[in-house]
């Protein structure tokens, strides 16, 4: 890593971060309708990958997906506009929070169907190399979504047809409200990697650095045509499943619970000479000012005009 | 004894699943997070009894765990068509299993168990099979919840073959439907819309069941009839209160069971009016509403004094923004709208 | 509670009418039966009236207007009402809701379907009342639609069983193949309804038939001698009949036709009809047009009834007051161009009839009797048009000489 992508990857963490507590500040207020699954707590793990992905290369998200939408270089502001649900939203209002988008940057968009990205991916991986381009797919999934029989289908698919796809598990403990040690046969994600025939790495998801370098690898190996790789992150989530969550599946003795990946990548980055103080100082206060005016924008923004009901069904 | 209390649709649905499996142990509550919290250490009491972490995603099945244990209250990994091919399996092996699939919209994942295996067993092992299993999920648009969790689907598990849906509008019916539908032999779907989940009426405390395929007529008119469907209900009654300024005496029906759906009631109906509306959240096209219309058009021709109406959701996915959700559901405005047709010469006076 | 005006249906085949005049003003306040404002149909106008007492919240078309038959053309109610209509044209002072995206079908969103036109006389009825009218042996031919696109409900039949036919039907007119095939709908462009009707009334007559007109003097001495006697008579005992050459030659004209049925038949739908009964149509001249009303059963009519009816009709042609049944009807028609000085001229058939007879103005003549002297007398030129197809030249002279055998012995107008 080196100083850019270090000052890179903090200013994107803040970014997340702040993002994501504004949600839930407004969320709270009554003003954001629906559901909102935030991410903070898990920073490193988007950070991480993104910081070796371009816009021609491909990201199926989840349900958690701001994180991944605002890593991945989606417009802070049209997010914002459209988990309000308004008319300048990224998708005009008419996604909200689970379906963020911009295909344009590579975000094939959050999804609201748990292992609904792993198809998706895939396919992405597929275009890639039929059309003989340098780039890859990453899949995005929680521990939850490792039981789904997607789960299975995608990474056998990917596997047989060598495809340039990254398969990133955010373990983060808990599907929704129940434990992975209880809905998963195998202790860990990153072991299943082997009855499809590809690396299953695991790393410590708070550390970006980590993160980072486990991506690194997996995408080299990717782009020499030598098929996927599973890379499991142990991270963690400091709010709910959703905002509304008073998660009582949650126990003191969680080993990252405590853990700031921003906090510790701040440390870090500074002992190794890639930030100083006052530039991480700079950057954290630059975020919230970012963040500040995407609300300044979202609550300027109208609501959709009532024609758009019926628009963008067909081409 | 009837006794007069309030309680919510939700409660109601708790309440006659927690009173099923009381009367009979080999009723079971799966799905995800119908507790939430399994093996989580601080959940389970001294005495071996479990608190729930969730007890389903919107607090529906709260404290059954605790009753009934984990055996028969089972949470499962994210995985639809694993599960719900277990139920289908244990129903044909001498379980009652209920299965709960948190939104209807995840029918993609588990498809399969219903439409090939579930529906079809007895039918294709020539009546050697029997399927108790009693499908529960959740329907509607309403709560911001966009395109992927908040669609109407009752109509296309209706229309498989070897399936009967349920959609009660009220907590009585919710109550006694679903215990019904825990009797029932066969595949029953229960679709909940989540828009009703807060709404309280009298519920009896003791056990009761209402018919599947029985229709209930909400509200007695001469003039024109109403089917709904689900929350459709009350928008019906409100476009009949409206109406009732005019003169108009609307007959409402709860439709209550949408396959089979009562043949008998809404003809009677048709009959006695002449005109007929139907309100129905789902997509416009190959729904239940056309479906009655077509049958009605059929079976009760001589007595059509005016073409049918139906009153669907528009032909689009359901948008996030809250006045674009609002102008995709169907409400009493649109119903006087699109029926203005079969409403106008009842009030109006023709000059000569 | 408010209450919506809709352009009736004056007539069977009335599609359309328009908007001659509108006497209130949106706001003004109308009693129940006031005449609110004047349309016109293809043949009349008429003054429609108040449905109830009120204020006339909203004129939805203009003078000029075209409307459908069942179409709003304003609403009466209360004065702080809101009111919408479907087919909104005009002021709304009311303040109605502007209808959200109207090109955007928000509830359904079916295909669109391609709109049925009723641009045939078809009937639009409910299966429902369709079954009613059977039972209760309804023409409904003679019911007027007020469901959705005119369509005659439950409520109609009720309303008719209650309070009698909307209009009547006498003989059952089927809708002419002879009409179908006509294309009518370019003829007529730019003119007035009444004209518009005209012209295309005619146009159909020249198409569909082969018309023949024979000329014939005839004296008329003998007749205005019979005539002037009536008269003094009729004066002479207070009474107020006024006794017209033209009601003598009706009368002439009625026995004329019963001795020669051919002569009073109708030819429609490749059907041909003979008539006992005699409805004779009477053609009457307005400012701006021409109308055909019919004295219905001229046959058993005397002179004096005739005379009457005559007088009648044709003030109510006149004054706009003609409903349907006066103008529909007739077996044989009579036109009178004496007034204006002509002698012969070619009348057009009145369709479906297969014969009209035309009547000039008095010509003095100066003859030679049978004692060789120079004689005055006054003589009457007949122009009798027929419809070759039915009727040869041989049939119509003989007719001819049978009406001026009553012409010339008029004291047999009275058997």
């Amino acid at each position: 890593m080196d100083k850019k992508t270090a000052l890179w990857i903090y200013q994107k963490m803040n970014e997340i971060r702040c993002f994501e507590d504004e949600v839930r500040r407004k969320f709270g207020m009554g003003l954001i309708p629906g559901f909102v699954h935030l991410y903070a707590g898990e920073e490193a793990v988007a950070t991480g990958v993104m910081a070796l992905l371009e816009d021609a290369d491909y990201i199926t998200s989840t349900h958690r997906g701001h994180g991944h939408a605002l890593a991945k270089g989606c417009d802070i502001k049209g997010m914002m506009a459209e988990i309000m649900g308004k008319r300048d939203g990224l998708g005009g209002g008419k996604g909200g929070s689970m379906h963020v988008a911009d295909v344009g940057k590579g975000m094939l968009g959050a999804n609201g169907i748990v292992g609904g990205g792993f198809g998706l991916a895939a396919g992405a991986a597929l275009s890639i190399k039929t059309l003989g381009r340098d780039n890859v797919a990453v899949c995005f999934f929680g521990d939850g979504a490792s039981n789904e029989g997607t789960f299975h289908e995608g990474l056998n698919l990917a596997s047989i047809l060598k495809l340039p796809v990254l398969f990133v598990c955010e373990n983060n403990q808990f599907g929704e409200g129940t434990p992975f040690r209880y809905a998963s046969a195998s202790e860990t994600v990153a072991e299943r990697a082997a009855a499809y025939n590809m690396p299953g790495v695991r790393v410590d998801g708070m550390d970006v650095e980590a993160v980072y370098h486990a991506t690194k690898e997996a995408i080299e190996r990717a782009k020499a045509g030598n098929g996927p790789t599973l890379i499991e992150c142990d991270t963690y989530r400091q709010y709910g499943h959703f905002e509304g969550d008073e998660q009582k599946y949650k126990a003191d003795d969680d080993p990252n619970k405590d853990r700031d990946p921003i906090i510790e990548f701040r440390g870090k980055a500074i002992a190794k000479g890639w930030m100083t103080d006052e530039e991480a100082n700079e950057i954290e206060a630059a975020a919230e000012k970012k963040v500040e005016e995407a609300v300044a924008f979202a609550e300027a923004s109208p609501l959709p005009d009532e024609s758009s009901l019926y628009t963008d069904i067909f081409a | 004894m009837m006794k007069e209390r309030k309680v919510t649709f939700m409660t109601a649905i708790n309440e006659a699943m927690a009173q099923a499996m009381r009367r009979d142990e080999s009723v079971i509550l799966i799905g995800t997070d119908v507790a939430g919290g399994a093996e989580v250490d601080h959940l389970v009491h001294d005495d071996g009894r479990y608190d729930d972490a969730f007890g389903g995603v919107f607090g529906l099945s709260k404290g059954l765990v605790t009753e009934f244990g984990r055996e028969r209250i089972i949470d499962t990994p994210i995985a639809e068509h694993g599960y719900f091919g277990a139920a289908v399996g244990a129903a044909a092996t001498g379980l009652r299993p209920i299965a709960e699939l948190m939104f209807n919209d995840f029918i993609g994942f588990a498809l399969d168990p219903i439409l090939n295996q579930g529906a079809k067993m007895r039918y294709m092992f020539g009546g050697k099979a029997k399927i108790p299993l009693t499908v529960r999920t959740v329907h509607g648009a309403g709560a911001g919840a966009a395109a992927q969790h908040s669609q109407t689907l009752y109509g296309m598990f209706g229309a498989i073959a070897g399936v009967k849906v349920v959609v009660p509008s009220n907590p009585y019916d919710a109550k006694g439907l679903m215990l019904a539908a825990i009797e029932d032999d066969n595949l029953v779907v229960f679709s909940e819309d989540k828009m009703l989940y807060g709404l309280k009426g009298e519920v009896p405390e003791e056990y009761y069941t209402i018919e599947i395929g029985k229709a209930n007529i909400v509200r007695e008119g001469t003039d024109l009839t109403i089917v709904a469907i689900g929350k459709m209900v009350q928008v019906a009654q409100e476009v009949a209160q409206t109406l009732e300024k005019d003169h108009i005496q609307v007959e409402v029906i709860d439709l209550r069971t949408i396959a089979p759906w009562d043949q008998e009631t809404v003809l009677k109906s048709v009959e006695k009016t002449g005109r007929l509306i139907i309100i129905d959240e789902s997509n416009p096209h190959n729904n239940t509403a056309t479906d009655i219309a077509s049958v009605v058009a059929d079976k009760a021709f001589d007595y059509l004094d005016g073409p049918i109406k139906t009153v669907c959701a528009p032909n689009t996915p359901v948008p996030f923004a809250s006045n674009l959700e609002k102008a995709y559901i169907p409400d009493a405005k649109k119903v006087l709208k699109v029926a203005d047709e079969l409403i106008t010469d009842l009030k109006k006076v023709l000059v000569k | 509670m408010s209450t919506t005006i809709l352009m009736p249906k004056l007539g069977m085949t009335m599609k359309e009418g328009t908007i001659i005049e509108w006497y209130k003003e949106v706001g003004d306040p109308v009693e129940k039966g006031e005449h609110v404002l004047m349309i016109s149909s293809e043949k009349l106008n008429q003054d429609i009236e108040a449905p109830i007492s009120g204020v006339l919240l909203t004129k939805n078309a203009n003078v000029d207007d075209e409307l459908k038959v069942g179409e709003v053309i304003g609403i009466i109610g209360g004065e702080k009402e809101n009111v919408s209509v479907e087919n909104q044209k005009v002021e709304t002072p009311a303040s109605t809701e502007v209808p959200t995206s109207e090109k955007t079908d928000v509830i359904n969103d079916r295909a669109p379907v391609k709109e049925l036109k009723n641009d045939s006389d078809r009937i639009f009825i409910t299966p429902l009342a369709r079954r009613m009218a059977i039972k209760e042996n309804l023409d409904i031919h003679a019911i007027n639609g007020t469901g959705g696109y005119g369509r005659i409900t439950k409520l109609d039949i009720q309303r008719v069983l209650e309070n009698g036919l909307d209009y009547q039907v006498e003989e059952p007119r089927e809708q002419s193949t002879q009409e179908e095939t006509f294309d009518s709908t370019a003829i007529g462009e730019g003119l007035s309804p009444i004209r518009k009707a005209i012209a295309r009334n005619m146009r159909k007559s020249l198409a569909q038939t082969a018309q023949i007109t024979l000329h014939r003097k005839v004296n008329a001495d003998r007749l205005i001698e019979f005539q002037k006697t009536l008269r003094k008579e009729a004066e002479a005992s207070q009474s107020t009949i006024k006794l017209t050459v033209t009601t003598l030659l009706a009368r002439a004209t009625v026995l004329a036709l019963q001795e020669l049925k051919k002569m009073n038949s109708i030819y429609q739908n490749g059907k041909l009809q003979e008539f006992d009964e005699v409805h004779l149509g009477i053609a009457t001249s307005l400012d701006d047009g021409l109308l055909v009303p019919v004295i219905k059963n001229a046959h058993q009519k005397t002179l004096g009834h005739l005379a009457k009816d005559l007088v009648e009709i044709t003030e109510k042609a006149r004054n706009g007051k003609a409903n349907q049944e006066i103008l529909t009807g007739s077996t044989f028609t009579i036109t009178n161009l004496g007034a204006s000085g002509i002698e012969y001229f070619t009348p057009i058939l009145n369709p479906p009839e297969t014969g009209i007879l035309g009547v000039g103005a008095f010509q003095d003549e100066l003859i030679l009797t049978d004692q060789g002297e120079v004689k005055s007398v006054k003589k009457i030129p007949l122009s009798i048009t027929v419809d070759h197809q039915i009727i040869d030249g041989a049939t119509a002279a003989e007719f001819l000489n049978i009406l001026i055998k009553y012409i010339e012995s008029p004291y047999l107008l009275v058997l």
